[in-house]
């Protein structure tokens, strides 16, 4: 028996061809080479640029590899640091996915109260809070380019910051959304939304009006970078995708606008935003608004959405919650806002196998940038108290969204987490920046390993 | 150790022959040790396993309705020598959990095997061994199914309760784009395939090709009681990183008419996409006849990571048989599954959120049709 074993796994090695030993760099380029699958077939070139523009930074890699970090933190078969504050239950809270400092901007309610808040919900899912915070920890450490004790800090600053308020809500305390005058940062970004906002900024620039008519500033809105990445640039559709987009506007507007209001003036693809998503398709779409005048003409996105985070080897079922990508996205983005009338043109549209969110494109909505608080650590000790007051804003808004959205099992999600968190708040933090300072140095060190590399070659390299 | 699981499955196949002089006066004709080649013009197999499960995990419980299983397949005799097979599964077009599928998330057709296979016999046929030749040279070339799945679930009768450990630990996958060779003479069998070893979800997506080769050796076979030894070594990468796939165990298996045993043991380097988790898995199945048409059944499969942690699954079922007839086959079981995690196996280490247990109605029905 033994010889006939010996004799196989001889026979295996003259004719098999065995995998690469197994290393940190190979499961990096499986991960975004799964991940950017779809896209690599669809439009190979779209996915060169966003790798190109992931090698740009540690910061940008963070961005363009959160599937990555979810498949650290929950595929069987490594070691992983274990939780000590997790449970069943607090692993199918209601999560953002992909909390980033990035993915925090501003919104205009319906009663024009500006605020600030989570903006990317490509990622929502049921899945452990504790992901979630730790990858806003880290986001924070990554964009403040901090040192060790820095770090640190500002990891304890966001778990603070979060167990305070699920302390509060769990103490029958009113969530309050972030508005102006809690933070300098903030302040500035509720500002600049809403003075360009007004001037209705991204509609002008879209599609200036030209003789009175509005027309599509097609070309570069932003120069190529020297890198080769397209940053901001403004395409024709095509008859086809004009066609479905169309179609996914007449599906969307039912209850939000009437038929003529909704009536497609213009639609242009975009091509340019974001990291992670910059492969997918994006089209703008001139709206008629209220009136034939061009003043009150109204700017959407279509975005192209996928599933979002799907932690696998916990018994769930078969189906989904939500029927699409795109309108688990806009009904996670309700559940986890302080508010869920932050953009009344929210709204979701299938048509045929593409899922489209489709969101106000006006200047209101804009995000915070990673270089707004890397000047923050690099200024003096009264900018890294803003940035730290900042770091436990933002871990109490994380907690907020937790707190109070329902779980998979249906209840609040303060609920499952409080009693995890109550009189252990320090043991936390120490969690917290642990992992945290962790997986910061994890992404910076994969964002150093494959600087200077073909990644596309990397990741499309079938035969 | 080995010479000790050889004896007791020896012993317990004579056990078992005993009760079969009982059932069947006539013993059947000493056959070949390994299924000859079909002539049949046209053959056919209808496979269904559906289920209403109930789990129970630490928050809410679970309920739903599932088709865990829905095969048909197709073969047509090209001559004497060669066929054509085709076999279509039903699966979800979605991941489990996700919503981006086909028209929401149907349950849609896929291609499980596509081959064409052809069969050639060497040398002077056998004394005492029907039709069968003293040597016998198979291939297939296509979707073939993995020679590892298709001998262990040759003998594994509790499909319906799960799929073998290779298949729901390791992700072994069922079939490949490859190439099969196969020799037969006497008890002896060899397989060896050479395929893409990306399974059915992708294409290949790297320059090496993934090896899978499985000796057998049925040391009984008289009448319904066979016992099986398989030894298996697969050697191969995985996407494009070439995460390695590289598998060494054995297996085996006992049939008789009324109880069924068996096991698996496989050393795996590279699990899942995961080219550095290393680990072991061990599997065992077990299913009586208590009364004509009523059996019990068990199963359990762990799979230890070197790190630490451990997966593990642990079933058992009770069986009613309202019909058979030959191949043919429907039956009704209720069974339990009981699922744990710890260590590097839990997906989220700390928190147990890997831990359920299923009770499960299930139908199962195999209908073949053959045209001769």
């Amino acid at each position: 028996m033994r010889s006939a074993a010996v004799g196989l796994v001889g026979l295996l090695g003259v004719v098999g061809c065995a995998g690469q030993p197994a290393s940190r760099e190979q499961a990096v380029v499986d991960a975004i080479a799964n991940d950017n699958y779809v896209w690599t077939e669809r439009e190979p070139a779209l996915v060169a640029m966003k790798l190109r523009k992931m090698q740009r930074g540690p910061y940008e890699w963070m961005r363009g590899t959160a599937s990555l970090y979810w498949r650290d933190l929950t595929e069987p078969g490594s070691p992983r640091a274990a939780t000590a504050f997790g449970d069943p239950r607090s692993s199918r809270v209601l999560v953002v996915g992909d909390p980033h400092p990035e993915n925090v901007g501003t919104f205009r309610a319906a009663d024009g109260t500006m605020f600030v808040d989570w903006n990317d919900f490509d990622a929502t899912g049921y899945g452990p809070y504790t992901g979630d915070l730790r990858r806003l920890a880290a986001g924070l450490v990554i964009a403040a380019h901090a040192d060790a004790a820095l770090g640190d800090e500002l990891a304890r600053a966001v778990a603070t910051g979060y167990a305070t308020q699920i302390a509060a809500l769990a103490g029958d305390s009113s969530p309050a959304a972030l508005v102006e005058g809690v933070h300098s940062l903030l302040d500035s970004e509720l500002r600049k939304a809403r003075t360009r906002g007004d001037a209705h900024r991204n509609l002008d620039e879209f599609a200036p009006v030209v003789d009175g008519k509005r027309v599509v500033a097609f070309g570069d809105l932003e120069p190529t970078a020297p890198d080769g990445v397209i940053e901001d640039r403004i395409e024709p559709a095509g008859a086809e995708a004009a066609a479905f987009v169309d179609r996914a506007i007449a599906s969307w507007r039912v209850g939000r606008l009437d038929a003529a209001a909704a009536t497609v003036k213009l639609r242009a693809r975009r091509i340019g935003s974001g990291v992670s998503s910059y492969a997918v398709r994006r089209y703008d779409a001139v709206l008629e608004g209220a009136s034939p005048a061009v003043e009150d003409d109204l700017l959407v996105e279509l975005k192209e959405t996928r599933d979002g985070v799907i932690v696998p080897g916990i018994a769930q079922r078969e189906a989904s919650e939500w029927d699409t990508p795109a309108i688990r996205s806009v009904d996670t983005q309700r559940r986890l806002q302080a508010r869920d009338d932050g953009d009344v043109l929210l709204g979701a549209a299938q048509i045929g196998g593409l899922s489209f969110k489709v969101r106000d494109r006006e200047a209101y909505q804009r995000g915070l940038s990673h270089e707004d608080l890397a000047a923050l650590a690099a200024g003096d000790a009264t900018h890294r108290e803003e940035l730290r007051a900042l770091a436990a804003l933002l871990g109490g808004a994380l907690a907020r969204a937790h707190g109070e959205a329902l779980t998979a099992d249906g209840v609040r999600g303060v609920t499952v987490i409080a009693p995890l968190l109550a009189s252990r708040e320090v043991a936390f933090a120490d969690e917290v920046a642990t992992v945290s300072v962790e997986a910061a140095a994890q992404i910076t060190a994969d964002h150093a390993r494959f600087v200077d590399r073909d990644l596309f070659a990397l990741i499309a390299g079938a035969p | 150790m080995k010479r000790g699981v050889v004896l007791a499955l020896v012993l317990a196949s004579r056990v078992a022959s005993a009760e079969e002089l009982v059932v069947a006066a006539d013993p059947a004709p000493a056959a070949p040790a390994f299924a000859p080649w079909q002539t049949a013009r046209l053959a056919l197999e209808l496979e269904l396993y559906s289920q209403a499960r109930w789990t129970r995990r630490a928050g809410d419980d679970l309920s739903d309705l599932r088709l865990d299983r829905g095969e048909l397949g197709g073969r047509v005799a090209l001559g004497p020598c060669a066929a054509a097979e085709l076999r279509l599964e039903a699966i979800r077009s979605a991941v489990e959990g996700g919503s981006l599928g086909i028209d929401g998330d149907s349950t849609v057709v896929r291609v499980k095997t596509a081959q064409i296979t052809g069969s050639f016999a060497l040398g002077e046929r056998a004394p005492g061994h029907g039709a069968a030749p003293s040597l016998r040279l198979d291939g297939a070339i296509g979707f073939v199914p993995d020679p590892w799945i298709a001998t262990l679930e040759d003998g594994y009768p509790v499909k319906p309760l799960s799929r073998t450990g290779s298949e729901r630990l390791l992700a072994w996958p069922t079939s490949d784009l490859s190439a099969l060779a196969r020799a037969s003479a006497g008890p002896l069998r060899l397989s060896i395939s050479v395929g893409n070893g990306e399974g059915l979800r992708f294409p290949e997506r790297n320059a090496g090709k993934t090896t899978t080769a499985v000796l057998e050796l049925v040391p009984l076979h008289r009448g319904a009681q066979r016992l099986t030894l398989a030894l298996v070594g697969r050697d191969g990468s995985l996407g494009v990183a070439s995460v390695r796939d590289r598998r060494v165990g054995g297996s085996a298996t006992l049939v008789t008419p009324w109880l069924r045993v068996g096991g698996e043991a496989i050393r795996a380097w590279g699990i899942g996409d995961r080219g550095a988790a290393q680990g072991t898995l061990l599997g065992g199945w077990a299913e009586g006849r208590v009364i004509e048409h009523a059996f019990v059944a068990a199963r359990a499969a762990t799979l230890g990571f070197d790190g630490g942690g451990r997966a593990s699954t642990l079933g058992a079922a009770i069986a009613v048989e309202p019909w058979h007839a030959g191949r043919g086959r429907l039956r009704l079981w209720l069974a339990v599954d009981r699922l744990t995690t710890s260590g590097a196996a839990m997906p989220l280490p700390g928190a147990d959120a890997g831990d359920a247990t299923l009770v499960m109605l299930i139908a199962s029905a195999t209908a073949p049709f053959t045209l001769e």
